[in-house]
């Protein structure tokens, strides 16, 4: 009885999905598509913080930093240098990769605490490149000026309804690879060197280049999020990259349950509708967020989408998530 | 069978050699110039009180600590500096006496991390692990053997200690190895689970050597041919049950005598 209902709730969750994402968007008013468009390339984000937070068990406060310094290169490649979009795009990913594969370095020796701090100080370092480089980043007013790009489709991504397929595309070829990762021998892996490091170890892993891999695939998929927010906005500011932004990525994986993958995703969709709802009304957005995080830390420590597996398993009581901070 | 038939031809080759191990943890020598020798397929009990560095040494031979001083010879090969996961790489396998498994995860998973830990194939990150079917089926029998068939699908957390022990050991076994440290796998359980625990260790590869920490007497002296006893970090002595059981010291420090 219990798998009919949770294999029911899985298609319920598939149709609705289907519908809202892929059926749905033209009916919605403009508003709305650049709304859904923000959730996707956010859930891109956030499930790449997944890899890391939920399966390898390493919080990073730097995530954003990847995040923005992708959108950097391609507002810098697309409005100084006129690049086009292949260009931009797959240097975004490539300067993250390169950036990770240094930072890797020095990230891969710690866990816990200690990683959360090296992770928020070398995001600050790209953090501060971006709001003091002015000659290059221009600072504090960012660059603007970016134009949706021209991928050789028939149709204007200007259009926002056009442009939001494309993310949607995007969205899911990057859904089906992460998902491919962690059901992989080496995303295997990663769950064993969060769950306990020393085993791993005694196993026969290395785990400090488990670590490593999973940061740089990390950094990777947060790149191409990063690039896509850069076409989506037309605009990248130091903003993009502070620590606010790296604790928003961390809610949205928190809130929707580590580890899930659709969790995050489903997390980032809920905090980019409340950010830009909210913000309608109130300068207070911060103090929101703040609120949301005590009530999920309270009442929903392992995410929404562990609290809906937990549900449909029936009564068992997991403490998936918290056991593992 | 390539494995069983080189240990055969080394044979005259012991398969650990300790020579003057110790090391200090600052003012303290927990393990104080021990020097040991086992033979392949040897199986032996470390015996001793508590502190006496039984768990240190383990910890010496599987890379956890590095010695301060001696060397480790494993098939005559320097292993002193080597870290951890080389080691286990070169064959030797190790249970934890306060269990250490990944809780969060199933009984199959857990096999399963032991299975793939020396396989090329760890590092494969776009096909499915599920897809790998030596792996599965691998897996599928240590399940079998060691009697985790029913249980492969709950977490490990939710299990009880005596399945966890049992755990334990399947995972050092599912990579093979030639050499086997048993961190007291009898610890905490109860004395039917010991005594089918007991006879599990003594149906293992008489190929693998084992070495085996372990208080209590009955399976201790049920298991091994040869004791050895330490003491405050420093060796004791050693030999057959008979000889163990009547060294006055032995009796003294370790069965508390009069």
């Amino acid at each position: 009885m219990k798998d009919l209902l949770a294999s029911k709730t899985k298609i319920a969750g598939l149709i609705l999905a289907f519908l809202v994402l892929l059926v749905m968007p033209p009916f919605y008013t403009s508003y709305w598509v650049t709304l859904f468009t923000q959730m996707l390339i956010f859930a891109i984000l956030a499930m790449s913080l997944d890899i890391l937070l939920g399966y390898t068990g390493l919080s990073s406060f730097g995530h954003a930093g990847f995040f923005g310094s992708a959108a950097y290169v391609v507002a810098i490649l697309s409005t100084r240098y006129k690049m086009g979009f292949l260009i931009c795009f797959v240097s975004g990913i490539a300067l993250n990769i390169v950036i990770s594969t240094i930072f890797g370095l020095l990230v891969a020796h710690a866990s816990g605490v200690y990683f959360l701090i090296i992770t928020l100080a070398l995001g600050m370092v790209l953090w501060g490149l971006a709001f003091r480089w002015v000659s290059m980043t221009g600072g504090d007013n960012g660059i603007s000026g970016i134009a949706r790009p021209d991928i050789g489709l028939p149709i204007a991504l200007k259009d926002p309804l056009t442009f939001y397929y494309v993310i949607l595309v995007f969205f899911l070829i990057s859904l089906i690879l992460m998902a491919i990762f962690v059901r992989s021998p080496f995303g295997h892996s990663l769950k064993g060197v969060r769950e306990s490091e020393s085993r791993m170890q005694v196993l026969g892993y290395h785990t400090w280049f488990h670590k490593y891999l999973s940061y740089v695939a990390t950094a990777a998929f947060a790149g191409l999020a990063g690039a896509l927010w850069a076409y989506f906005n037309g605009f990248t500011s130091p903003y993009d990259l502070d620590l606010t932004a790296s604790i928003e990525i961390i809610l949205m994986v928190i809130l929707g349950g580590p580890g899930t993958l659709i969790g995050p995703a489903l997390g980032a969709g809920i905090i980019v509708f409340l950010k830009n709802f909210i913000s309608a009304y109130t300068q207070r957005w911060l103090l929101i967020l703040g609120t949301i995080y005590i009530l999920t830390i309270l009442y929903a420590p392992q995410g929404l989408m562990n609290l809906i597996k937990d549900f449909l398993k029936g009564g068992q009581k997991e403490t998936k998530a918290g056991e593992r901070s | 069978m390539a494995s069983i038939d080189t240990i055969e031809d080394k044979s005259s080759v012991p398969c650990l050699v300790l020579e003057d191990l110790s090391i200090d943890f600052g003012g303290l020598r927990a393990v104080d110039g021990v020097n040991l020798t086992i033979k392949p397929g040897e199986r032996r009990v470390l015996m001793g009180p508590n502190g006496a560095g039984k768990t240190t040494l383990f910890n010496l031979v599987s890379g956890i600590y590095q010695a301060s001083r001696g060397r480790i010879l494993y098939f005559e090969k320097d292993v002193t500096g080597l870290p951890t996961y080389r080691r286990a790489a070169l064959g030797i396998a190790r249970t934890y006496q306060i269990t250490n498994l990944f809780p969060s995860l199933t009984v199959s998973e857990n096999i399963l991390m032991a299975c793939q830990a020396l396989e090329r194939t760890k590092f494969v990150m776009f096909r499915r692990l599920s897809s790998y079917h030596r792996l599965m089926d691998r897996c599928n029998d240590l399940l079998k053997e060691f009697d985790l068939w029913e249980k492969r699908n709950e977490l490990v957390k939710n299990l009880s200690h005596g399945y966890q022990r049992q755990i334990e050991v399947a995972m050092a076994l599912a990579e093979k190895p030639r050499l086997l440290l048993l961190d007291e796998p009898a610890a905490g359980l109860s004395s039917a689970e010991t005594h089918a625990l007991t006879l599990l260790l003594k149906k293992l590869d008489p190929s693998i050597t084992i070495l085996l920490i372990e208080h209590d007497m009955d399976v201790a002296f049920e298991f091994a041919e040869k004791i050895t006893v330490l003491y405050q970090g420093k060796f004791l002595t050693e030999g057959t049950k008979e000889e163990i059981k009547n060294n006055p010291t032995v009796q003294e420090i370790y069965l508390g005598a009069e």
